[in-house]
């Protein structure tokens, strides 16, 4: 049985495909069409997964939507009578997408695509849940998801257990900790829906008291768990900003402009924001331990990004293992809804053993080549894996950034070492050299370290239990001291890092790299950003990365088997 | 030749404008009649559509149509 799954129209448009119950590829639209966070209908991200199976639209047995648009649409609708008039202008920017086209997604699937089959559609945080319990190693736990908002849903709570998901309770629209977090991120001067990860970083200079009292007055802990905003406090329901007049009065300050310079009390207001977010989200998971006691827990949902909650989540509540998928958000729903209709149709479970995010598109050496003449670029092949390898970590050891493109893009908005910038991790100019060199993007913003996972208790402070999802960089850890003395670069101002843990068994040739590197320097540790530049997507084919390394000042290219030099 | 294409490209431009025009005033038709008519119809019956307090807490019991064949 082929099942395809797909989200969009919110943000991150994305495309999954699933054979006899194994995930053969899945990639976001954004990274085909270049376009940040695309949220269109993802007809190139489609087009990808059909072609990796070399198959037709119509060889897919069934198409699986990641939401029900009607029941979104009655939420939307909805949103305009409770503030009517003064919605007018978003009523007249939103409503005609609906009408013309996203509560018809069949006509949409055959003018894109040209399907004609069944579509199936699964409530959005089902396609969350699944998304991540599905795809965890626990047969039985809790399954909380967490986001911005679904149909009506913002926060859901539940079971899973074999082959069943169980949701048994939700928390409504306009009740979101996903919008709380947005809309501090845009009164911080920074974008919805793409920036929060920068809130998060920024929180880690400021100092919550001075703003702990306000946000008591924003959000509401509900004694059986649940939590209320106040909503005097914000204008998403109704208009395009997010902070509402009275909540620009409560904090004192006006909005931040965006690239306005970050002030003490931007730090506070984000350190503030990021702390109660974390004893929001504690709250609603010592709920659930008290309900289902199964120390399993699944964790998704946009919020589930945020690696520094994650970090902690082990350590405040009672679960003992925690299981979050390499996409938690909006994209990772097109997973989960494939999933979960491939379950519900064949009463058998996705194949998870071998579970990896390397599922996007992979180019040949000859490919690769014909693009390298193309742009008269002078390479060299070394077709033998350790020798490219020992090579690379010698230019990473002599302090050179490396430009790392091999195999199978990631799923997911993490670069974890096949679309990566890699450099040494052993001095803090480093990481001043990748922003002056590539990056160019805000200093407060810290650089993420890969460890070989059998150091990782040497080097940071885990729980008992490091998740898998470390290997996604997804879980935030505190430096241990021999950490903070040899890897400065990655190391944040709150002395922690946002680790990615590496087995060879997920990606040998980087793996290598690492442990070659280690072999010179005594240290497995290596920095790992994203292959980009800012503001754009992660590079995708080997010409999005040639672009992106004669646009910066990338010391060297690694290209599957080809290096070169600028 | 070019003169009917040029013809083609302006009744095509003039077309586009008197569409988009077509759409404003339908939705805002929708918007006025449709929305505002439930609106002033909700006050008059005290129903609101948004829930933004909630006295006893903010859990609702999940009850979405687990049939996957429909958009509801």
């Amino acid at each position: 049985m082929i099942v395809l799954g797909i989200s969009c129209y919110y943000h991150d448009s994305a495309a999954c495909i699933i054979k006899d119950g194994k995930v053969v590829a899945a990639a976001a639209e954004e990274r085909f069409t270049r376009i940040k966070h695309d949220n269109n209908f993802p007809t190139k991200a489609i087009e990808y997964c059909l072609d990796s199976l070399k198959i037709s639209a119509n060889e897919v047995d069934v198409v699986a939507f990641y939401e029900k648009p009607l029941i979104k649409f009655e939420r939307i609708i909805s949103q305009h009578i409770e503030n009517f008039p003064k919605n007018y202008h978003q009523f007249i920017e939103t409503i005609s997408p609906w009408l013309s086209h996203r509560l018809n997604i069949k006509k949409t699937l055959q003018d894109e695509v040209n399907y004609f089959g069944e579509v199936r559609y699964i409530d959005h945080h089902l396609s969350h849940a699944a998304s991540t319990f599905y795809f965890s190693p626990y047969k039985k736990a809790a399954v909380v998801t967490i986001d911005g908002v679904g149909e009506w849903s913002t926060t859901t709570i539940g079971v899973g257990s074999g082959n069943d998901i169980q949701i048994d309770k939700e928390i409504h629209f306009p009740h979101s900790l996903g919008l709380f977090y947005s809309t501090l991120t845009t009164y911080l001067g920074f974008s919805a829906n793409n920036s929060e990860y920068k809130v998060m970083g920024l929180a880690a200079y400021g100092n919550p008291e001075p703003f702990k009292k306000h946000f008591e007055k924003i959000i509401k802990l509900n004694p059986d768990g649940s939590f209320e905003l106040n909503m005097d406090y914000f204008d998403f329901d109704w208009a395009n900003h997010m902070p509402s007049k009275k909540m620009i009065e409560l904090f004192g300050y006006p909005v931040r402009k965006k690239d306005g310079p970050v002030r003490k009390y931007h730090e506070n207001i984000a350190a503030a924001l990021q702390k109660k977010l974390e004893e929001a989200v504690f709250h609603i998971l010592n709920n659930v331990y008290k309900t289902y006691k199964v120390k399993n827990l699944c964790f998704a949902g946009g919020v589930a990004l945020n690696s520094v909650l994650n970090g902690k989540i082990l350590s405040n509540t009672p679960f003992n293992k925690l299981f979050i998928p390499p996409d938690p958000s909006d994209a990772g729903g097109a997973m989960g809804a494939a999933s979960y209709i491939y379950t519900e149709l064949t009463g058998k479970l996705v194949k998870n053993n071998n579970f990896h995010p390397y599922l996007g598109p992979e180019y040949k050496w000859y490919q690769i080549e014909k693009q390298l003449k193309n742009h008269g670029l002078k390479f060299q092949r070394i077709k033998d894996d350790k020798k490219l390898v020992d090579r690379t970590a010698n230019l990473i050891k002599n302090k050179k950034v490396i430009g790392w493109f091999q195999g199978r893009m990631e799923w997911g908005p993490r670069a974890l070492g096949n679309r990566s910038i890699l450099a040494s991790a052993r001095t803090t100019q480093m990481r001043d050299i990748i922003n002056a060199k590539v990056k160019k993007r805000e200093m407060f913003r810290p650089f993420a370290p890969v460890i070989i996972e059998s150091e990782t208790n040497k080097y940071f402070e885990t729980d008992s239990y490091i998740s898998p999802s470390a290997r996604w960089m997804l879980m935030v850890y505190p430096f241990k001291k021999i950490g903070l003395k040899q890897v400065p670069a990655v190391v944040h101002v709150d002395g922690s890092g946002r680790l990615e843990t590496l087995i060879r068994k997920d990606n040998p040739k980087y793996y290598d790299l690492v442990k070659a590197y280690q072999k010179k320097t005594k240290i497995p540790i290596i920095i790992n950003t994203s292959f980009n530049v800012r503001g754009e997507p992660i590079v995708c084919t080997p010409e999005d990365a040639i672009q992106c390394f004669l646009k910066t000042n990338i010391d060297y290219l690694v290209i599957e088997n080809f290096i070169v030099k600028k | 030749m070019s003169t009917l294409k040029e013809i083609k490209k302006v009744s095509k431009k003039i077309k586009n404008k008197v569409d988009a025009l077509i759409e404003f005033v339908s939705i805002f038709l929708i918007f006025l009649l449709g929305i505002g008519t439930t609106k002033l119809l909700a006050r008059i019956f005290s129903k609101s559509f948004l829930e933004k307090e909630y006295p006893k807490g903010s859990w609702k019991i999940y009850q979405r149509n687990k049939d996957s064949l429909k958009m509801y």
